[in-house]
């Protein structure tokens, strides 16, 4: 019996050494054939087995344990002509194949074929890619911007046309995290929260998590947005300048002998602007600027190792004089550092290390009647990060990563030249992930993940389960499910109106992180040819919430724990996306319908009960039902139109119900107004809808390269939408004044392409 | 696909039909105000109710008569047993002025009740008077508007219950003449549609709430602050007076400025000023204070 049991053994491991004898392997990098530049997420697998991947977010691939035989391979990506090529795999061949994905140019009418794992694109649960071409081509307010174009999506919405800010599934900007070339971005915005600070021109891809994300991120409830600047073009110098009525920008990439560089600038071109409004009208300001910096330079310093260097730089500056004795300043920006180590190890074992440096500042100084006001407001993170990507076998891809950082937080407010409040917390941050995409078969998918958390003030240790899966009945439809816990450690403080004086805080000892759980399930399917219609239904809780307390007026001498109030919240809903990829018309139309909820304590009471009973009620960003219409048509071969519709259900607001007067305040000669409510933001403002159009032509700018005049409309029937309702207690009884979003506005741009 | 579409259009249609969350009706309430500053007389009570938000105010129209109103020292604090009882009496429409005279006494509890004769409505509130204080010696006579010397404040040490003292100072000009005017205040002045009022509430300018953690404590327990130059709003002769607020005032000033605006909640998102009177709103709340006197002199350019 014996020796039946280790002959028994002994064929086993000849049979499964004979097979990994046998098995070969197919790797490598997926490139754009004109530019160079990685393509993340491209499809690549075998029509005959039935069986792919996509590249990972540096562009790389891996097949491992394959059959050896005769097939033919092929990779897809959006944009990009299907690129097809038969291959002969010899037993325990390891086969390098980098392949370069040609753009589709105008003249092709219709995509040809198409494998179905190319229709289905990146669509993973809560996953949403941004084309980065549409972004320019979206009519915008003056300036072509990532987050404006992300607002179009479902889930996704805008508080109000002043601002670029992500509300995500119910939740605040401040629980998604934004990524640029891996490194935290703090404060995303240009023009107090008008614009965000990513550069059309400088990124490759956008890719939104908008909810269930998966255990490689962690740190805030939400979403995660990560962006990646281009590499560069590794083939040829190129270029492109444009000319905007906000800012212009310029852009240059290209090649050295060992790899590829890019350049990217931004600003603000108001300057001529002002200078002629302040010969006829008061208040306009004596300074006022943007500008940002983006760049990239890559090294491929060996077959199996690429490095690269990122950075980006930006500020904004304000100078306002009101009155002969009062002036306000504001100077904010961020900048951005990362190194980036790929390397690989094997066909088997790919790996990624970086570190990064983030820095936010935010410095506003107010001068009144010889009495300053100010605050410096510095974030610096520190971090390094360590991934790996195993294939152990072909039904496991098995991820798992460190990041470890660094991260200080400076706050120092002064009154009078005396400091009045001053903070300095300096907190050490870990996480480690682990998680495993395993394909039993051609119809299901696990994602099992874990991710670990430790915040070094308060000492707090985290675990976050993480669990994904998917099945496909058929080749067109996707049902997918998800589930998972996240944690935050930081709170923003900010305005809705104006993101200029944003400041972060983190939780402490007596302030706990805030965390809560995510469902998500749904449907992706492709009902006909040339189209997509996702489903998808999510719920999301939100625990100890910490938010600055509104409430005080002044923080001096009190605790840290003290400054903050604790709530709770949570948010469901339901989101459509209906898509038409192909032809001369492309478009989509995407439909949300969302519930969002707080609640904290002592606010929104009955108003006899001295502060108790605190209600739930939704924050002013929650709207019911939003949808947006995008659509681009070719009108000929120079003349493309883009238009984009959105129409959403009025935000709420709190209607105020009664009003009295308090006359006798021993120190003052003022009255004092007061109103009284019943529950908070229990009524809507009207609907909210407004149409924008492009109009673009290309042609050719003299003889240097093609250039694009884009002519926009946004608004077009100028409807007046109400931001919010103003009280105006000068008049009895009480003016309610209507504070209105944008009204029609044209906008121009010339971008010439060298 | 088409069960699924219908599935999702029934699911759709019996979420939005369903509106939990609906908006209340105006409620009239009433509306008590009353400020006892220590070491001086019982002060007036003003009792009236709310009107409709967008309807003309007239206090003469809300007001309240023919209440009963008592105000009670406790011997303890709240819910303790009664010490002393003032009564009030119908003055004008909705004022109340006490029977008889009382001084009210710094660090104690006082209760007022209000009954309604034929009436079963009850109003009633409480307020621990702050700790008295000194501005101590050595206050400048005179100081030159904006100059390197600005005007310092030493106030004797105090407390409050629970909690740091909560300040608000106020410069109180003498001489309220347009051409008076510091400069910011004279701009302000200048764009104003009514002058007249505008000039009067300048007369009487108050900083806001000012936190104790400002201060710098000296080693004898007082502490010493810096008067802004933003506070002064007139030249020539000013009374500074520093006032330290109980709860109930430091509640509702801080509650009803973010009211009007000025915080980091989003626009139009409105609750109610935070009071701690049963069975109405408003205050019952008291302050200590201290006044010097100073000159403002017009900076020599």
């Amino acid at each position: 019996m014996r020796q039946l049991t280790l002959l028994f053994f002994i064929f086993i491991w000849m049979g499964t050494s004979l097979a990994v004898a046998q098995s070969a392997s197919i790797s490598g990098y997926i490139t754009d054939s004109q530019t160079g530049e990685t393509l993340i997420s491209a499809n690549i697998g075998f029509q005959e087995l039935n069986k792919g991947t996509s590249s990972n977010t540096l562009g790389y691939y891996s097949l491992p344990n394959l059959e050896p035989g005769t097939y033919s391979i092929f990779s897809s990506y959006v944009g990009y002509r299907a690129f097809r090529e038969d291959i002969i795999l010899e037993p325990g061949q390891n086969l390098r194949l980098d392949i370069e994905l040609v753009p589709e140019s105008i003249e092709l009418e219709e995509i040809e074929v198409r494998s179905r794992a190319e229709q289905e694109e990146q669509k993973n649960i809560g996953t949403a890619q941004i084309n980065t071409e549409l972004v320019k081509e979206l009519p915008s307010v003056f300036e072509a911007d990532v987050f404006r174009s992300i607002q179009l999506l479902p889930g996704v919405k805008a508080a109000s046309d002043f601002s670029s800010g992500l509300y995500i599934r119910g939740g605040s900007p401040d629980q998604t995290l934004i990524l640029l070339d891996r490194t935290t971005v703090y404060n995303p915005s240009h023009f107090f929260g008008f614009f965000s600070t990513f550069n059309p021109d400088a990124i490759k891809d956008v890719r939104l998590y908008k909810g269930g994300y998966p255990a490689e991120y962690g740190g805030r409830l939400g979403s995660v947005l990560t962006i990646y600047n281009k590499d560069g073009n590794r083939n040829e110098t190129a270029g492109s300048a444009t000319v905007g009525l906000l800012a212009s920008r310029f852009s240059i990439e290209g090649p050295y002998s060992k790899g590829s560089w890019m350049l990217a600038a931004r600003r603000s071109t108001l300057e001529p602007l002002l200078a002629g409004l302040r010969q006829s009208i008061d208040n306009v300001p004596s300074k006022f600027y943007f500008y940002d910096f983006n760049g990239k330079v890559n090294l491929d310093a060996t077959k199996n190792d690429k490095l690269s260097l990122a950075f980006y730089a930006g500020k904004d500056r304000v100078t306002f004089p009101f009155g002969s004795d009062a002036e306000f300043n504001l100077n904010y920006g961020n900048q951005t550092l990362s190194g980036n180590w790929t390397h690989i190890f094997s066909e088997n074992l790919f790996s990624n290390f970086v570190f990064t440096g983030s820095r936010y500042f935010n410095f506003p100084k107010f001068d009144i009647g010889g009495t300053p006001f100010t605050r410096e407001n510095n974030i610096y993170d520190f971090s390094v990060k360590a991934d790996l990507e195993y294939l152990p076998g072909n039904n496991h891809q098995i991820k798992t990563g460190v990041w470890a950082g660094i991260f200080t937080f400076r706050l120092q407010d002064s009154f009078d030249n005396q400091d009045n409040f001053r903070s300095r917390i300096q907190n050490q941050y870990a996480s480690f992930y682990v998680q495993d995409e395993y394909r039993p078969s051609n119809r299901w998918i696990f994602t099992p993940g874990i991710r670990f958390n430790y915040f070094s003030d308060g000492e707090y240790i985290r675990v976050e389960p993480r669990f994904s899966m998917e099945f496909r009945p058929t080749d067109r439809i996707r049902l997918q499910a998800a589930y998972g816990r996240y944690n935050q450690f930081l709170t923003l403080i900010s305005n809705e109106a104006f993101s200029g004086f944003d400041v972060w805080l983190t939780s402490a000892e007596g302030v706990s992180p805030s965390y809560g759980d995510q469902f998500v399930v749904g449907a992706k399917t492709i009902p006909f040819t040339g189209y997509g219609l996702d489903i998808e239904f999510y719920y999301r809780s939100m625990k100890d919430l910490f938010e600055l307390d509104p409430f005080l007026p002044d923080v001096s001498g009190l605790l840290y724990e003290d400054l903050f109030r604790i709530g709770e919240g949570y948010a469901y809903g339901m989101e459509i996306f209906f898509e038409k990829r192909q032809g001369d018309f492309t478009g989509f139309i995407g439909y949300t319908l969302g519930y969002t909820w707080r609640k904290f304590p002592g606010f929104n009471t009955e108003i006899t009960q001295d502060g108790q009973t605190a209600r739930f009620y939704p924050p002013k960003y929650d709207r019911r039902h939003d949808v947006n219409v995008v659509g681009t048509y070719q009108l000929s071969d120079k003349w493309k139109a883009t238009a984009s519709f959105n129409f959403a259900t009025g935000q709420s607001y709190t209607k105020v119900l009664g009003r009295y007067l308090q006359f006798d305040l021993p120190w003052t000669n003022d009255t004092r107004n007061a109103f009284t409510v019943g529950k908070v933001n229990a009524s809507r403002l009207p609907n909210y809808h407004r149409m924008d159009v492009s109009f673009s032509r290309t042609g050719r700018f003299f003889k240097i390269g093609e250039s694009e005049l884009q002519l926009q409309l946004i608004n077009v029937y100028s409807r007046r939408n109400t931001w919010f309702y103003n009280y105006d207690f000068s008049e009895n009884p009480v003016v309610v004044d209507e504070v209105n979003l944008l009204p029609i506005l044209p906008s121009i741009s010339y971008t010439v392409k060298f | 696909m088409k069960n699924l579409l219908i599935t999702i259009l029934l699911t759709v249609t019996a979420l939005i039909s369903c509106d939990v969350y609906v908006q209340d009706d105006y409620e009239e309430q009433y509306v008590l105000e009353s400020y006892l500053v220590a070491n001086r007389e019982l002060p007036f009570v003003r009792l009236s109710t709310t009107s409709p938000a967008l309807d003309f105010y007239d206090f003469e129209e809300t007001a309240v008569s023919d209440a009963n109103i008592r105000i009670q020292l406790l011997e303890d604090g709240p819910g303790s047993a009664v010490d002393q009882t003032i009564f009030y009496t119908d003055a004008l429409p909705g004022i109340y002025t006490p029977t008889q005279y009382h001084e009210v006494i710094p660090k104690r509890t006082y209760q007022i009740e209000i009954n309604f004769p034929g009436s079963t409505n009850l109003i009633s509130a409480y307020t621990v008077v702050p700790d008295t204080f000194q501005i101590l010696g050595g206050v400048r006579d005179s100081i030159i508007y904006q100059s390197s010397e600005q005007l310092e404040i030493t106030l004797s040490e105090s407390s409050y219950p629970g909690r740091q003292n909560i300040f608000v100072f106020n410069a109180l000009g003498m001489r309220t003449m347009p051409q008076n005017l510091t400069p910011l205040y004279a701009d302000l002045y200048e764009d104003s549609e009514d002058k007249e009022e505008e000039l009067q509430n300048f007369a009487n300018n108050s900083s806001g709430i000012i936190n104790e953690g400002n201060f710098q404590r000296n080693q004898d327990g007082s502490f010493t602050i810096k008067f802004p130059w933003i506070g002064i709003a007139f030249y020539r002769d000013n009374k500074i007076v520093a006032n330290t607020l109980d709860d109930n005032i430091y509640d509702f000033l801080r509650s009803q400025e973010v009211q009007v605006g000025g915080s980091t909640l989003s626009p139009g998102e409105v609750q109610n000023i935070i009071t701690h009177v049963k069975g109405g709103i408003g205050v019952f709340g008291s302050v200590a204070s201290d006044t010097v006197e100073t000159f403002v002199k017009i900076p020599i350019l």
